[in-house]
């Protein structure tokens, strides 16, 4: 926990949900939105690796259930399994593609909706759920790009991944 | 040869002749009741035109010219200013149309107010749901405004939801169409008023009502209000919920499933309403 990006990355979580909440209808396409959060959870994980992804994970979680005001604990528990499992997968992935980045959020909104669905399965029950993670997932994964680009800009060089 | 002298001394006649012309010229002018532009001056004027217009042109010409060589620094100055304005105006042609459109929504709103017999607070929504698989809106007032769980938030459009949770400056709202919102209902049109039942949020922005009904005459497009029936109903009746969109016959459940399409996207909605209570709930 001592890299910048490991330091910064409850907040930038924090922040991105808090934005996600703010904005929705920017962030709306197809009527499905991208899930900003969980993109930075999963992107500091694999960049700064375990505790800081399971700690983002906790945070993004914890001002997730803050801001919807229900099933707090389900997304607190989804969104730090998904940030320690990134954190996990952190010497696999440095220093490749931004693609690998891209794919892995991709599996890391897929994990996340899919642990959240059994902790409240109520969410089941809603019709077009699998096609609706399908679109969330597409989306999201589009986001990562930038927001990759963002920390490795806020990592300092003698941090990145060689 | 004196008669030569003679002759040469002799003064010229033509300096007469000028001055005749010229006291005829201005006695011809100067009378009662001549025509204001002789034949001279119009004779005068016709030549000369295209040599003075030649010569205002070419004065014009030299005086912007000058004009620009003395203001060139400015120019340059003012031309930034002007493009800057320029790229500006798009912006502030979107900001004069915000401000347009909330101006509209306000008034909606306050014509609303007026129409009810409740007391109502106004808010404004300032956060949604993070969440695709929940429909909840974050309000700006809370209980300082005498705002408390259970009470009901209404746009010009239709009813919204609920108030579920509150602190003192903020309450949260959970919307008709997420999956743990219901309300009592009916159809609003003649021939099929006294149907009432409880159409439940799908989660997915719309509305389910299974009406225990299989021969009802209901249409595509029926308005769906509150039905309000019960003494101790949550929602006051006659409040727009939305529209039926579609129809499914169930004849082995002998019921109609019908889809609406709520009055109110919980995504669009800026500026609620919500009725008091009539008190306050006591602490425990």
């Amino acid at each position: 926990m001592t890299t910048r990006l490991a330091r910064l990355g409850p907040w930038l979580a924090g922040g991105a949900v808090l934005a996600q909440s703010q904005w929705a209808a920017l962030l709306t396409w197809r009527g499905e939105q991208a899930d900003l959060g969980l993109a930075m959870v999963v992107l500091v994980g694999l960049l700064a690796g375990n505790p800081a992804g399971l700690l983002t994970g906790l945070c993004a979680g914890l001002v997730m259930g803050w801001c919807t005001g229900l099933a707090a604990l389900p997304f607190v528990l989804s969104r730090g399994l998904t940030g320690a499992v990134a954190g996990e997968l952190r010497p696999v992935v440095q220093g490749r593609h931004t693609l690998s980045q891209v794919a892995l959020v991709a599996g890391g909104v897929v994990l996340v909706e899919v642990s959240f669905a059994l902790l409240h399965p109520a969410v089941l029950q809603q019709p077009g759920w699998l096609e609706r993670l399908l679109w969330r997932t597409g989306y999201t994964a589009l986001l990562t790009p930038p927001l990759a680009w963002l920390l490795s800009w806020l990592t300092p060089p003698e941090e990145r991944p060689t | 040869m004196f008669a030569l002298e003679r002759e040469r001394q002799r003064p010229s006649r033509w300096w007469l002749v000028i001055v005749v012309l010229v006291v005829a010229l201005a006695w011809s002018q100067s009378r009662p009741g001549a025509p204001r532009t002789d034949l001279g001056t119009r004779l005068a004027d016709g030549t000369l035109r295209p040599v003075r217009s030649a010569l205002t042109g070419t004065t014009h010409w030299l005086g912007g010219f000058f004009y620009n060589i003395t203001h060139l620094r400015t120019l340059g100055a003012t031309n930034h200013k002007l493009t800057a304005q320029l790229e500006a105006l798009p912006a502030l042609a979107s900001q004069t149309e915000e401000l347009r459109q909330e101006n509209a929504r306000l008034v909606r709103l306050l014509d609303l107010q007026d129409r009810l017999a409740h007391p109502t607070v106004a808010g404004r929504v300032i956060a949604r749901s993070p969440s695709p698989w929940f429909s909840t809106l974050t309000l700006s007032v809370g209980t300082n405004s005498d705002i408390y769980p259970g009470s009901i938030v209404l746009s010009p459009q239709g009813l919204v939801g609920q108030v579920y949770q509150s602190s003192a400056s903020t309450s949260r709202v959970l919307c008709l169409v997420d999956r743990l919102g219901s309300v009592g209902v009916r159809l609003q049109r003649e021939a099929v008023r006294g149907l009432v039942g409880v159409a439940h949020g799908d989660g997915e922005r719309r509305l389910q009502w299974l009406l225990n009904s299989l021969d009802a005459a209901v249409e595509v497009g029926d308005a769906v209000v509150t039905s309000g029936s019960e003494a101790h109903s949550v929602f006051p009746g006659g409040l727009t919920v939305g529209s039926v969109a579609a129809i499914e016959r169930r004849p082995e459940e002998s019921a109609q499933l019908l889809t609406i399409i709520p009055a109110v996207h919980p995504d669009a909605v800026e500026e609620v309403l919500v009725l008091l209570p009539p008190e306050p709930p006591s602490a425990p």
